[in-house]
């Protein structure tokens, strides 16, 4: 408890929040500004077109947004060569687990303020749908599954790397990798980390190219993927605490 | 003098950034949205008819709409990682040379940088169409497009460049870039691109459009590009000459 007093305090004045409040509020306002121009088929399913839309931002913004929140996180300690001053008043082992939960409380925030933005933007826009809580739920812990996973990654590049452009570029070449592996079969979608988000959503959208009408359907949610997911968060996790733990610094 | 010594200056910059490994990251990172792009372009050819104009609105899409705000956020980052090292301000602003010259070679650089990547786009973007089988060459408008996207990216980069000077933090910037992009697409949909500095490059370069969207405002662009720019040097510069750096 006290370690993690210690990981709060020390965000202090570093605005991490500022950089991920900043991006969900530019999400907010590209969902807003997508359904003012919505029409009545895709209000009628307002909260589906918002799954959709929502996982797509997701893929090409959470990934920088993470890589940028676990190099705020990670660095304070690298660019003060504080490490092993840090060792001195706590385990190791306690500092990777409050990093984390830093980074986790992060990525929980990121599911919630999407669960919440979505709620409001249904009010605003007076969706015909009602609001399917088995798919809001599904929505939220997928977000926060993948988040988890891919923020993992980034703390462990961010941990082992003092120069933090390596961590920065991966995040954002996962960003580009997610994208363009929504384009992909879904074989080999399931490759690349970044795109999870697109493979987890629970909602489809199709375009006739001839109609020109959009239509939004279920898919079947894969308990199974997303139980791989968590299994890879927790390698990760247990990979990076290795690494960290024999880390020279 | 003052000539020479930011001429100095700007030989000093390009050998702070020898052998760095940014210089990769540029090479790699336009390649994404090409792929992307190409893929989608052949995807879709029954839809993008257009041939040499359809694959530019696919290859710019990403690139000036999401990913160059937090490309050049990165790198202007790493232009002051030297300086935020350590003790490295005192050095700095100690050095034998105007206050201008520490400031003004950085630009130079990040506009050096940014032309390059938009060539090498332009190279990806020319290989990608003789791959999808387009014939001919692309259209001359599409290269004053190209430049003109590079001419609107230095607003973005002169921002960016102040916010990692006074931001010691690698990362924030970038998540700034991040965000000034994204509300740069918005604010461009929304008729007011000229006035935010992220929207700049996205209508220079006529991202995923057809008819040139700057054809009767050219004037505009040239001066909202001018006046960023100025701006943000002006406050660059003026934070350099008034603030203590606290180098700490």
């Amino acid at each position: 408890m006290r370690e993690m007093w210690a990981e709060l305090a020390k965000t202090r004045y570093r605005k991490i929040w500022l950089s991920i409040a900043g991006v969900m509020g530019m999400e907010l306002l590209w969902c807003f500004w997508i359904f003012s121009r919505a029409e009545g088929m895709e209000l009628s399913q307002g909260f589906y077109y918002g799954f959709v839309e929502f996982g797509v931002m997701n893929s090409i913004f959470l990934p920088v947004v993470l890589a940028v929140a676990a190099s705020r996180i990670w660095d304070t300690e690298h660019k003060g060569g504080t490490w092993k001053l840090l060792e001195t008043l706590e385990t190791k082992d306690a500092i990777y687990r409050c990093k984390f939960l830093l980074g986790a409380i992060y990525c929980m925030a990121i599911a919630a303020a999407q669960i919440i933005f979505l709620t409001a933007l249904s009010r605003m826009f007076h969706f015909g749908q009602k609001l399917p809580a088995d798919h809001m739920v599904w929505f939220g812990v997928s977000v926060f599954s993948v988040s988890l996973a891919v923020y993992l990654i980034q703390q462990i590049l961010s941990m082992y790397y003092e120069n933090q452009i390596i961590p920065l570029a991966a995040g954002l070449l996962g960003a580009f990798g997610g994208l363009f592996s929504n384009f992909l079969p879904s074989q080999i979608q399931r490759l690349v980390v970044w795109g999870y988000y697109g493979v987890l959503r629970s909602v489809n959208m199709d375009w006739d190219q001839d109609t020109k009408i959009i239509t939004l359907y279920e898919r079947p949610m894969d308990y199974g993927f997303l139980i791989f997911v968590l299994l890879l968060a927790a390698a990760l996790y247990l990979g990076g605490k290795k690494l960290f733990l024999r880390k020279e610094f | 003098m003052g000539e020479l010594a930011l001429l100095r200056c700007v030989r000093a910059e390009k050998i702070k950034i020898r052998h760095s490994m940014v210089w990769l990251f540029f090479l790699i990172v336009p390649v994404l949205p090409a792929i992307m792009g190409t893929g989608n372009y052949m995807m879709n050819r029954e839809v993008l008819q257009s041939e040499w104009y359809s694959l530019w609105t696919q290859h710019t899409l990403f690139y000036s709409n999401f990913f160059y705000g937090p490309l050049i956020g990165i790198y202007c980052s790493y232009l002051w990682r030297l300086e935020h090292l350590n003790y490295n301000w005192n050095h700095c602003m100690t050095a034998p040379v105007p206050v201008e010259c520490i400031f003004l070679p950085k630009l130079v650089q990040v506009f050096k940088m940014t032309f390059l990547t938009q060539l090498w786009t332009w190279f990806l973007y020319f290989l990608c169409g003789k791959y999808a089988g387009l014939p001919g060459l692309p259209p001359i408008n599409m290269l004053f497009w190209l430049i003109r996207g590079a001419c609107g990216g230095m607003a973005a980069a002169s921002l960016q460049l102040v916010l990692s000077m006074k931001i010691r933090s690698f990362a924030l910037p970038v998540g700034i870039g991040l965000a000034g992009s994204i509300g740069g697409l918005l604010l461009s949909n929304g008729g007011f691109g000229l006035f935010w500095p992220y929207s700049l490059m996205m209508l220079g370069m006529n991202a995923n459009k057809y008819d040139d969207v700057l054809s009767s405002q050219l004037v505009q662009f040239a001066l909202s590009c001018a006046v960023f720019v100025s701006l943000f040097s002006y406050m660059g510069i003026r934070m350099l000459k008034r603030q203590d750096v606290k180098a700490a």
